[in-house]
């Protein structure tokens, strides 16, 4: 489903108009006012939600409706908001009535300084632009232009909108319509009149749009690592990044198709975790054979130093092969100086060639 | 590419200010009073760069000169260095700009004359201790040293400043070839102009927007041939399984053109990544060739290639610079421990 979302009823007056909505009633404690349609004549479904205006409402809003969704498994695939903006630029592609879609969302929640956070459209084309959401109306001409340097659109939602998205991993695009440009002081009746054609021309824009292909809703279906759970494995974070760099370089059905990945499966006795080790040190030794060899050289060199063993003295590299770890325990002075001597002893100047790389 | 500009109130009678504005006539500077309250006040996305990049014409504040991290130059020596300009016009898939700065958008310095004097006094203090070392300094840390300066204009200053005070180095990093203004200046022995190469190969696959391979080499050529000292970052060197040939080939081609042995020093460095540039890198460029090889938290914190690899691969291009008339003593390992 795609969720069209508008600060207030009458910017979505042309959608409700024009697209079979029903007014769906939600829990009363939401406080929303929502609509549906599941017509076949329309090409998917769609969603249309009233947040009202200003970052945190619109935030709140969103935030308990995409929550509601979930419990009812309701897939949002795209967050749509619709609205009208004020210019702070006086540049000629910002006239009145001019549609644009929005790139970047900034937003002021106090006069004083800008949120650091930003948020991105899934959509990307050079012809969008930037929209600041401020936090109240800004009507005064030089005020509007106080804020050109971080955009030259400004509104009251969106930023609350994409936020709110985020956290819900949902891609968003905005679609905005100038109702009031830079040289005019802005009368906010003269807007709530004319609301009607503002939400028709952004009916119209909307009629243009294709769902974004390239949103990280479709991007997700692509990794790989939902598959791998499903086969027994476990990854840490580390372990998830490591694998999907491994994949670039080779197709995961040259693994997933090979002897080694049957064999792993066919192991029942090795625990998840065990698994997806064994699996990322088969990819390495496939990616990249020298490093592995020299890991093993290094491994067996250090067991061949029994005098460690002795002193139950622990030595490992770590990964990357970078330095290593030493773990032991000392009980009294013999100890500590038996300990200083051997390792005084240790020959470990072909282990430190090999880990620096001179004996590859 | 750039769509706007902002000039800082103080900066409206700057000569190197309104010179950048010239270059700019359909544009209409945005006076501001300081970049500050908005350079970077919110986070962009840094492929922002590609179609829309705001200038910033700025006075540098604050400390102007700074010390450079160990093992950033050659040994035994004081290195430091000066700020001119963050941000950069090429877009080359490992720069830690992208994790550095939370804006791409440019900002030109332009209170050289500042930013001369504390060259002078560091200078000063420096040779206060031992009057017979040489100091660095080295511009193009956080912005191309050479990519814009037809716009900026400022480096005859820089050669006049330098030329009379031969116990300091001057470093000008660059991928660019703009060296038009350059060659109309005079060389001199401690004004050296350093060239990042890669195998064309690599370069093609992830220096994007830089001059090619090609053009780097011949531009070095003509420095060269009009008596600029020159030097070579082969940084960062990316693993592929055919990179000993790659950097056999580069080095060769260099060689035809400019005499190995008279480079000032060629540093050599292995690619590298603090946690959070990795993350954006990852973010921008999540296809690049720079992901195919593992990378490993290294002795400093940052992600490199294992230490047998490194030692390796550096240990290789060593060596085919010492073959082809480099002296081992002109070459060091970029932040190596």
């Amino acid at each position: 489903m795609i969720l069209y979302v508008f600060a207030h009823f009458q910017e979505a007056s042309a959608f409700l108009k024009s697209i079979p909505f029903k007014q769906k009633v939600l829990p009363h404690n939401l406080q929303l006012t929502y609509f549906e349609s599941f017509d076949e004549s329309i090409e998917s479904p769609k969603g249309l939600l009233i947040i009202q205006e200003g970052p945190w409402r619109a935030y709140s809003s969103l935030i308990k409706f995409l929550s509601y969704a979930e419990m009812q498994s309701l897939k949002i695939q795209e967050i749509r908001n619709f609205g009208i903006v004020g210019s702070t630029s006086l540049a000629p592609q910002f006239e009145m009535d001019s549609i644009h879609e929005i790139r970047s969302s900034y937003c002021f929640l106090n006069p004083e300084f800008p949120e650091f956070q930003s948020y991105h459209s899934s959509v990307k084309s050079p012809k969008m632009v930037d929209c600041l959401t401020v936090f109240k109306r800004i009507t005064n001409t030089e005020e509007k232009k106080s804020y050109l340097p971080f955009a030259p659109l400004i509104d009251r939602e969106l930023w609350g909108v994409a936020k709110a998205a985020k956290e819900f991993h949902i891609p968003w695009r905005s679609i905005k319509c100038i109702s009031d440009i830079l040289d005019d002081q802005t009368n906010c009746q003269l807007i709530t009149e004319n609301a009607a054609h503002f939400s028709q021309l952004l009916f119209d824009h909307n009629k243009t749009l294709e769902i974004n292909n390239t949103s990280p809703a479709y991007k997700t279906n692509l990794n790989p690592i939902p598959f791998f759970h499903q086969m027994g494995f476990h990854f840490t974070f580390y372990q998830q990044n490591t694998l999907l760099n491994l994949l670039k370089s080779r197709s995961l059905d040259s693994i997933t198709q090979s002897d080694f990945f049957h064999d792993l499966l066919l192991k029942k006795n090795l625990a998840p975790k065990q698994k997806t080790k064994l699996l990322l040190e088969h990819l390495e030794d496939l990616t990249f054979p020298e490093m592995r060899s020299i890991s093993k050289k290094i491994q067996l060199k250090l067991q061949s130093f029994p005098q460690l063993d002795n002193l139950q003295l622990q030595v490992r590299p770590s990964d990357g092969l970078e330095f290593l770890h030493g773990k032991f325990t000392v009980h009294n002075l013999n100890q500590w100086n038996e300990l200083l001597l051997t390792l005084s002893n240790l020959e470990l100047h072909s282990l430190f060639q090999d880990l620096d790389g001179n004996n590859l | 590419m750039i769509n706007s500009i902002f000039l800082e109130n103080s900066l409206t009678n700057n000569p190197f200010a309104q010179n950048i504005l010239k270059n700019f006539k359909h544009i209409n500077p945005i006076l501001i009073d300081n970049y500050q309250d908005y350079w970077g006040r919110v986070k962009k996305p840094y492929l922002q760069k590609r179609d829309d990049l705001s200038l910033f014409i700025a006075q540098k504040k604050g400390q102007l000169v700074k010390a450079a991290p160990a093992a950033y130059g050659t040994i035994g020596q004081a290195h430091y260095y000066f700020i001119h300009a963050y941000n950069c016009i090429y877009e080359c898939q490992y720069c830690y700009l992208q994790g550095y700065f939370n804006t791409p958008d440019l900002v030109l310095f332009v209170n050289h004359e500042d930013i001369i004097e504390e060259i002078k006094l560091t200078l000063e203090k420096n040779l206060a201790i031992d009057p017979h070392n040489s100091i660095w300094f080295h511009a193009g840390e956080f912005s191309d040293s050479l990519a814009l300066n037809h716009l900026t204009g400022e480096l005859p200053l820089y050669f006049d400043f330098f030329s009379k005070n031969p116990k300091a180095i001057l470093e000008l990093r660059t991928k660019s070839t703009n060296i038009k203004p350059i060659l109309s200046l005079e060389p001199t022995s401690n004004i050296i102009l350093s060239f990042s190469l890669s195998p064309e190969e690599v370069s093609k696959s992830i220096d994007l927007k830089t001059p090619s391979l090609l053009h780097r080499l011949k531009a070095m050529q003509q420095l060269h041939e009009k008596g600029f000292q020159l030097a070579v970052h082969f940084d960062p060197i990316i693993y592929s399984p055919e990179f000993n040939n790659h950097y056999k080939i580069l080095i060769d081609q260099l060689s035809q053109r400019v005499p190995l042995a008279s480079l000032s020093y060629v540093s050599i460095g292995v690619a590298r990544y603090t946690k959070d540039v990795y993350r954006e890198v990852e973010n921008n460029y999540p296809d690049s060739p720079l992901h195919k090889v593992p990378l490993y938290s290294s002795f400093n914190g940052m992600l490199r290639y294992s230490r047998p690899l490194r030692g390796w691969m550096l240990g290789n291009i060593q060596e085919t610079l010492i073959n082809n008339g480099l002296e081992k003593s002109k070459i060091y390992w970029c932040m190596e421990s």
